[in-house]
Parts: C-alpha cells; sequence; structure tokens
C-alpha cells in the first residue's frame, strides 16, 4: 500500500512538472486585403533589424521557414540569406524598406522589379519580435570531480515570446495585413543528484503557431 | 615490503591521469591567442553603373590590414581582414562605376600631375576596426565595426571630397565559437558598409557637383 501511494505521488509529480513546463500561445491577426497565392508563388521571410539586443534571430525565421515548407499544405519559401544575397544592397538592415511606400520607391530601381519578377515571389513577410527571460528564481548547484559529481536544488525561469509578421503584397504593392503571436512558458530543472530539467519552449511555440496562421492568412484554409 | 602497484592496470589512477590532462588542455586552449583570417563570400551590387571611368587604388596599409589587440577581457586577438576588404571592394567598385581600374601606384602628393586614363582616382582607407564580445559588452552577441574613409581626386590630384563610412555587423554567439562569432561579425560589417557605399556615393554633395561638371565638359557645353 505504502509503495503504491509512493509511486502514485511520484506520478503526480512528474505529470505537476510537464504541465507546468507547457508553454500557452495567443494568437491575432490583422487583415487589409485579400490575399492568395497561386501555383508557383513563394514567399520570402525577413527578420526586421534592429541592431539591439532583442532583434530577430535568425533561428525563429529559420524555424518558420522550415514550419511552412513542411506540412500538408507546404509553401515555397525563399531563403532568407539568398534572398539578401541576389537584393543586395537593397535589403541590407541599413536601407531595407520600412514601408509599402518605400517598397514602391525601390521598385523604381534598375532590375529590382524584374527580379522579382523573375523569382515569382509574391509576399515579404518581416518578422519582429524576441524571447525574452521575463522573471527566475530558486538555486542550483553542481559540483564535479575526479571520483564524479551531482547536481542539489531547484531552478526555475519564465519566458515570453512575443512575435509579429508584417505581410506585403509584392502584386498589390501594399500591406496585407499583420499577425502576432505571444508565447508564455515556465521551465524548470530539479537538481536530484541528475539534473532533470522540464523545458517549456514559448519560442517554438511562437514559431509554430505564427506559422500555421500566416499559412491560412495567405492561402485561406 | 609492499608491492608497488602496476599503474598501468589501475583504472581509478588512469581516470585521473586523464582527468587532469584534460583539466591542463582547456586551461592552456583557453589562453590561446585567437588568430583569424576573415574570408567568406559577399554579394555583388546590384546598382545603376555610374558612368564613369575611375582609378582605384588600394594602398598596402588597406590590402594587408590586420587588427590586434590583447587585453584582460578578451585575451589576445590577431585579426586579418586586408584580403577579404580589398576583395570585396574590386567586385563593389567594378558594379558601381562604368569602368573600374586598379592603380597600383598613386601618390596624392603629386598633384597637377594630368591622368588622362580615368575621370577620377578613389582611394579608399581603414581608418579603425574594433569588435566586442558579450562578455565586454553585455550584450548576447559579438559585434563589429569598421570606419572606412574614402578619398575621390579628380585626374590631376585635386581632392573631390573625403567621405567616411562605418560599418556594423553583430553575430550570435556560441559558446566554443568565438571566432567564428567575430569572423561573421566582421564580413557583415564590410557587407554594410558596401552596401552604403553602392546607394549613397553618388548622392554626395560634391560629387553631384564635380559630375555635373565632368558631363558638362564632356558634352562641350
Amino acid at each position: 500500500m505504502a509503495h503504491k501511494l509512493k509511486a502514485y505521488r511520484l506520478c503526480l509529480l512528474v505529470i505537476v512538472f510537464i504541465v507546468a513546463g507547457c508553454a500557452s500561445s495567443r494568437v491575432e491577426e490583422f487583415r487589409a486585403t485579400e490575399t492568395g497565392m497561386a501555383s508557383g508563388e513563394g514567399l520570402v521571410l525577413l527578420g526586421r533589424a534592429s541592431f539591439s539586443d532583442n532583434e530577430t534571430k535568425e533561428s525563429f525565421t529559420d524555424c518558420m521557414a522550415d514550419s511552412l515548407k513542411g506540412g500538408d499544405r507546404p509553401l515555397r519559401v525563399v531563403p532568407q540569406k539568398m534572398f539578401r544575397d541576389n537584393f543586395y544592397p537593397w535589403f541590407e538592415p541599413r536601407v531595407e524598406p520600412t514601408s509599402s511606400e518605400e517598397l514602391k520607391k525601390l521598385f523604381m530601381e534598375p532590375g529590382v522589379k524584374d527580379l522579382i519578377a523573375s523569382s515569382n515571389i509574391r509576399y515579404i513577410a518581416w518578422i519582429e519580435g524576441d524571447t525574452v527571460r521575463v522573471d527566475d528564481g530558486g538555486t542550483m548547484s553542481c559540483t564535479i570531480g575526479p571520483w564524479g559529481g551531482g547536481c542539489l536544488g531547484f531552478s526555475y525561469w519564465e519566458e515570453d515570446a512575443s512575435y509579429k509578421a508584417t505581410i506585403w503584397d509584392l502584386e498589390k504593392m501594399i500591406s496585407a495585413g499583420q499577425i502576432s503571436s505571444d508565447s508564455r512558458g515556465t521551465s524548470y530543472i530539479a537538481g536530484v543528484i541528475l539534473p532533470i530539467p522540464i523545458l517549456a519552449r514559448p519560442g517554438n511555440a511562437a514559431c509554430n503557431a505564427l506559422a500555421d496562421q500566416l499559412r491560412q492568412f495567405l492561402t485561406g484554409s | 615490503m609492499k608491492p608497488k602497484p602496476n599503474v598501468e592496470d589501475n583504472p581509478k589512477i588512469t581516470f585521473k591521469r586523464l582527468f587532469s590532462l584534460l583539466f591542463f588542455i582547456t586551461l592552456l586552449s583557453s589562453c590561446a591567442p585567437s588568430d583569424i583570417v576573415i574570408e567568406g563570400s559577399l554579394p555583388i551590387p546590384m546598382v545603376k553603373k555610374i558612368p564613369v571611368r575611375i582609378g582605384v587604388h588600394y594602398p598596402d596599409a588597406f590590402v594587408d590590414f590586420v587588427h590586434t589587440e590583447t587585453s584582460k577581457e578578451i585575451g589576445a586577438w590577431q585579426i586579418d581582414l586586408g584580403k577579404q576588404n580589398a576583395g570585396f571592394f574590386r567586385a563593389l567598385f567594378g558594379s558601381m562605376f562604368s569602368e573600374a581600374v586598379i592603380l597600383e601606384k598613386w601618390d596624392s602628393d603629386i598633384t597637377g600631375v594630368s591622368n588622362e586614363n580615368t575621370h577620377a582616382v578613389l582611394v579608399p582607407q581603414i581608418k579603425k576596426y574594433g569588435f566586442l564580445t558579450p562578455f565586454v559588452s553585455g550584450l548576447g552577441f559579438y559585434s563589429a565595426s569598421i570606419e572606412y574613409e574614402l578619398t575621390l581626386y579628380d585626374s590631376r590630384g585635386a581632392t573631390i571630397f573625403n567621405w567616411t563610412v562605418v560599418g556594423y555587423g553583430k553575430s550570435e554567439g556560441k559558446a566554443f565559437g568565438k571566432e567564428e562569432a567575430v569572423e561573421q561579425a566582421t564580413l557583415l560589417a564590410i557587407r554594410d558598409a558596401g552596401a552604403r557605399i553602392a546607394i549613397e556615393f553618388d548622392k554626395q554633395k560634391a560629387f553631384k557637383s564635380w559630375f555635373g561638371n565632368l558631363e558638362k565638359a564632356e558634352n562641350g557645353s
């Protein structure tokens, strides 16, 4: 009976950790115009540069690109680096267009409009945001030596992943709309000789939520 | 007399020795100077060619530029970026002007000596280079900046204008990839400065004035 009770408590503890390790997401959408993607048309995801510590990391746009390229309804996603190289210097962080008005001016530069047309790129999605740690606590210490090692203690941290995608329609030369995704999650590490991590991944949750909503926004399904 | 233990067969002693060896190797490797040669591909700009036949002189200090820095905080660094710079600027000026000729010798002090083969002579120089590690800046990335000075002389050796351009680049750092992160940040700084040069060179007031006079002279008005 006592063994059963211990096993029950252990299971309960593990479930509590797993549930607490999950991240919750909220997605919002603003649509300015009708959208759609014909066969062969593509989009490019560009991380908006801010030169601050909270700039969108390339790993986030890569995660979104992988998510959009996969699944039942894959989209053609032009790699960010290839796009910036092909259109150098027009999409460099310091000179990239910040509004659809600037985009119209950019299209008047020799070769830009033709290259967009030949690359069959219909949309640009500008990605802004970052994952930041909003709270942390607890203590844990680990030691290691020739005779072995171990950890003791408990530590947690809470992260907030807040991202926004602004979609530009290169055919209509307008901003088609905006999608935002906000995910929060708390991760834990319990040190009981071995460190046991229960990790929430709000950045990953925000990436998948934003990619799914973007796919729906562009294809309407 | 107690028999001497066979060291070779004792796993505990072997493990201790291996641990000590690894510990000292780690200590030594952390003290090793970071010697980097900046390499990597940079794109060719897609800009409208300026209808000027230009001579470009790359001073030895530009082509052989090596940055060395030693401090308690970051250790010893030697960064060779001259060759990469020279290669990039050759491609940059080749795409910016209708014709770009490399001048092996050029002395700005020899004024009044007519150079009929080119309309003007451009001399790029690196005035400053610097980089920051996350340890020094307290931010989560490596960054680099390069200050260039471009001097444009007319065909008789008189200065048309001096233009200072600063390029900035940043790269996410990895635990054991500090050299790679600084190299990436430096490449992005070169690329950033190149973008500004490609877009803004012909918009400089002094250049526009000189070019206007050149056009008038060529048209015979």
